[in-house]
């Protein structure tokens, strides 16, 4: 499968600081591809490394075949981008006027479909931009980021600031637009639910290293959620806890375990000491995402 | 995977969008520099009136739009900080481009500016029944020697002496922008640097006054502002440096003229003062090149 994005190794300090730490990351052409993460763990330092924004300090990155140290306003180009911030200036200028002035960089713009992302995003395009609340202006740049139909999208926080019912249309209008043009997208999100229905893989961050990535259907085929029928004080084996991502205990409930690995090892293991599994099944996206990001924090 | 056909907006279409956008930044602006205009224009129809006599207009007059040729890059890139995440920076084109044609579009709406001024000063002018540049006698020569060896000549600003104040203007907006884009922290940095060499220079008097220090300081000074490339020269054509008051026996002064301004050698300094902006600007651009890993 051809490669929308392919890094390797990639490092990236600010000073001392190393904020992204031999980072290996592809995603597959189509993919849309959920970000997640720690606050700080390098999330948006990657996404803004994809177009150039950042330069990274050692380490190969290629963006719809071309490298965006050598090539950045070439893959700018074919990039659709909703940065973390929603502060554009340009606060004199109406919304239509600021589309424009976007549409005017690429040749490529889609006035009707433009004009279509505005009313679904209920974007007035008379009102000034400073006028504008941060929900209203991150939807601005939703449509600036679509309207050019790009073959890869990089969204970072793109429901921040959104209400209720304009974040259940934009994740809509995501999940069509990809349908419709078939582009790759990264979603950079602590909000894991929102995008699980839109996200077929996912890729896990923590303090700048690559904990997780591949497609979502793999990492949860090899994650399962025990709930145990265990005597008081039952902990883990010793064997077992290698494999044990996650262990809930509540006082009065039976705890539950969230273990990687094959149910035909870890079943014995729990048996042998003195628990029983009352029920097994998938965790979801979510609770995998935290289970992982605290596996790593434990070890 | 084949790597992505480069769609982007030509050089042309995106200095035209950089015109239309910057100068639709600066209308707010534009409406306070045209409120002040219409009550310069009254100030001087009223004194017209009250003189009886025309308006003359003069070249020196277009010097006013030298500080605005200063701060205008300031007011330009505003929306969009040189060295802060700016939404310009996120589109598809080099860094370098962007803030060229930014540049650029800022230099034509300072040449808007100064033909505007220059239009309203003739209209002034013209229209209270004055002139465009007075004829007047002035006296010509070396006075420090003997003010009867001066010469009397009739003199009328020529025809070139009215670009003088367009192109300092493009000078000094060159220069600020240079600025602006180069340093990080433009104002804080030609502060510090100001103010410290002023200390310095006044230590300097103030430890040793008629010292060979001083002495050398006020050479280089000198030869910086009237020199045969100084800024009084580029940026005037000389019209503040060329002349200057002098004593008769019969103890009354007048103005004489070390000698009158000349194409030549204006020309001569605005092109090195000129060559000297574009350099500087074009460092200052190189700052933001695509960074490269």
């Amino acid at each position: 499968m051809a490669k929308a994005i392919e890094i390797s190794a990639l490092t990236k300090r600010f000073g001392h600081d190393l904020a992204l730490a031999e980072v290996d990351f592809t995603v597959p052409e189509g993919a849309v591809c959920l970000l997640a993460g720690t606050n700080g763990a390098g999330k948006t330092t990657l996404l803004r490394i994809l177009i150039n924004l950042e330069q990274r300090t050692t380490g190969a990155c290629e963006v719809l075949g071309l490298d965006p140290a050598c090539s950045g306003a070439a893959v700018r180009a074919q990039v659709g981008f909703v940065p973390e911030t929603t502060d554009w200036g340009y606060g004199w200028l109406r919304v239509g006027e600021m589309l424009a002035h976007v549409a005017s960089y690429y040749p490529s713009w889609d006035l009707q479909y433009a004009l279509e992302l505005s009313r679904t995003l209920d974007v007035g395009t008379d009102r000034r931009m400073k006028a504008l609340s941060k929900g209203q202006r991150r939807c601005v740049q939703i449509v600036a980021a679509l309207a050019h139909r790009p073959q890869l999208l990089l969204l970072d926080e793109p429901t921040d600031g959104l209400d209720p019912l304009i974040r259940d249309r934009t994740l809509h209008l995501f999940a069509e637009h990809v349908a419709d043009t078939g582009c790759t997208a990264i979603v950079s999100t602590h909000l894991v639910p929102e995008v699980a229905q839109l996200a077929d893989h996912v890729a896990i961050l923590r303090s700048g290293s690559m904990l997780y990535q591949g497609p979502i259907e793999r990492m949860l085929g090899e994650l399962h959620q025990l709930e145990l029928d265990a005597p008081s004080g039952w902990s883990a084996p010793s064997k077992l806890r290698p494999a044990v991502l996650r262990h809930d205990r509540a006082i009065g409930r039976s705890p539950t375990l969230l273990v990687t690995g094959h149910l035909d090892f870890i079943q014995p293991l729990i048996t042998n000491s003195g628990a029983t599994i009352r029920h097994a099944g998938r965790p979801d996206l979510s609770d995998s995402v935290v289970a992982l990001l605290q596996s790593e924090s434990k070890s | 995977m084949s790597p992505v056909q480069n769609h982007r907006a030509s050089f042309g279409r995106q200095l035209a969008e950089q015109i239309r956008i910057t100068g639709r930044g600066l209308r707010r602006e534009a409406l306070a520099l045209v409120v002040v205009l219409l009550v310069l224009t009254a100030i001087g129809l009223f004194e017209a009136i009250r003189a009886g006599a025309g308006l003359n207009a003069d070249p020196e007059l277009l010097l006013a739009a030298l500080p605005l040729a200063l701060l205008l890059p300031f007011a330009i890139w505003r929306a969009e900080p040189a060295f802060a995440d700016a939404f310009v920076w996120c589109m598809p084109v080099s860094r370098q481009r962007v803030a060229a044609t930014k540049v650029l579009a800022g230099a034509f709406w300072l040449l808007v500016l100064v033909l505007l001024v220059f239009a309203w000063i003739a209209a002034l002018a013209l229209g209270s029944g004055g002139s465009m540049g007075e004829t007047e006698q002035r006296l010509v020569g070396d006075a420090s020697t003997s003010l009867a060896r001066l010469e009397l000549r009739r003199w009328s600003p020529p025809l070139w002496l009215w670009f003088v104040p367009v192109f300092s203007a493009l000078i000094i907006y060159l220069l600020a922008s240079a600025a602006l884009l180069g340093l990080r922290h433009p104002l804080r940095i030609l502060g510090v640097v100001l103010f410290g060499g002023t200390m310095l220079v006044a230590i300097i008097f103030a430890a040793s006054p008629g010292g060979a220090v001083g002495q050398s300081l006020m050479r280089w000074q000198d030869l910086a502002a009237n020199g045969s490339l100084g800024y009084n020269l580029a940026f005037t054509a000389g019209v503040s440096s060329l002349s200057g008051e002098w004593l008769r026996p019969d103890g009354q002064t007048v103005s004489v003229w070390r000698d009158l301004p000349s194409l030549r050698a204006w020309a001569t300094a605005m092109v090195a003062w000129f060559a000297a902006a574009v350099i500087l600007l074009l460092a200052a651009i190189a700052r933001h090149r695509e960074r490269t890993g």
